[in-house]
């Protein structure tokens, strides 16, 4: 059961079913308005979304958690297809250098004769490249923060 | 006492290399001495050994004291942490998606009707 392999690559997957047509629901990713509305964990407020979504078009999120502290996420849009499918990269800047930079996808589909959505979000990996290694710092310790406002 | 930021990011350079992540697969089915470690790869004593020491320095292996026979064993901690980063993103997203869920519901209800009291909606469930 120790998470040692070859390639000691990790993914995340999470599965949900959304209660809006596929159309609203694109719209509540790519359209800063919108996904100011819900980027985030619980107890925290998005303060930025800077969405220039097309495929090389970069992307810049912000959030300000319960301890008034605000957190940026930046990456680029790598392909877009409206209202199908957003893959883009992602990572978290501490004092304007970046992290650990993942990939994420959204994928959606319709359910219910469209009336609701299946999404699907993948994120990896979340391993050991070179690139990761460059990066020390604090990323880690504001997530943990983060994690543990959030979580009291 | 490092920091937990501190460590991840030596744990990952410990395991950026295939060679080291190798002999930790090999570690995860027992202890084992440097010179049957060393078998399977085709590099020198001295380079495993300085593969040897960036994964003991990164606390993924300790080593036997004793001169001889040092054996090598897998510690299992600073990985757990790694996969405590995943959890994190898991979170992170999931209370996301919750607040998404909740603000298409939003958007999705029919507008109050006029003229008569609307029971507030606009709070979270959760």
């Amino acid at each position: 059961m120790l998470p040692v392999s070859a390639n000691a690559a990790e993914q995340l997957c999470i599965e949900r079913t959304l209660p809006a047509p596929r159309s609203l629901v694109y719209r509540a990713f790519t359209e800063p308005e919108r996904m100011l509305q819900w980027f985030g964990p619980h107890g925290f407020v998005a303060t930025l979304a800077q969405l220039d979504v097309r495929a090389g078009g970069a992307w810049r999120g912000g959030m300000r958690g319960p301890d008034g502290k605000e957190r940026i996420a930046s990456g680029v849009y790598r392909e877009v297809v409206p209202e199908q499918l957003l893959v883009f990269t992602y990572a978290w800047e501490t004092d304007g250098r970046r992290g650990h930079e993942t990939l994420c996808r959204v994928e959606l589909s319709d359910l219910a004769d469209g009336r609701q959505t299946r999404l699907i979000f993948r994120q990896g990996p979340f391993e050991t490249s070179e690139a990761a290694v460059g990066h020390q710092g604090g990323w880690r310790e504001a997530f943990e923060k983060l994690a543990s406002k959030v979580a009291s | 006492m490092m920091s937990s930021a501190d460590q991840l990011s030596v744990t990952f350079a410990a395991l950026a290399d295939p060679t080291r992540r190798a002999i930790l697969a090999r570690l995860s089915q027992g202890q084992t001495s440097v010179g049957e470690l060393s078998k399977p790869f085709d590099i020198s004593a001295p380079a495993i050994s300085k593969h040897l020491k960036v994964l003991e320095q990164a606390g993924l292996i300790t080593r036997g004291r004793d001169a001889q026979w040092r054996p090598c064993q897998l510690r299992a901690v600073p990985l757990e942490a790694a996969a405590e980063w995943i959890d994190d993103y898991r979170k992170f997203w999931s209370e996301s998606f919750d607040r998404l869920s909740d603000y298409l519901l939003l958007e999705t209800q029919p507008p109050p009707k006029k003229g008569k009291q609307h029971a507030p909606s606009k709070r979270k469930r959760r």
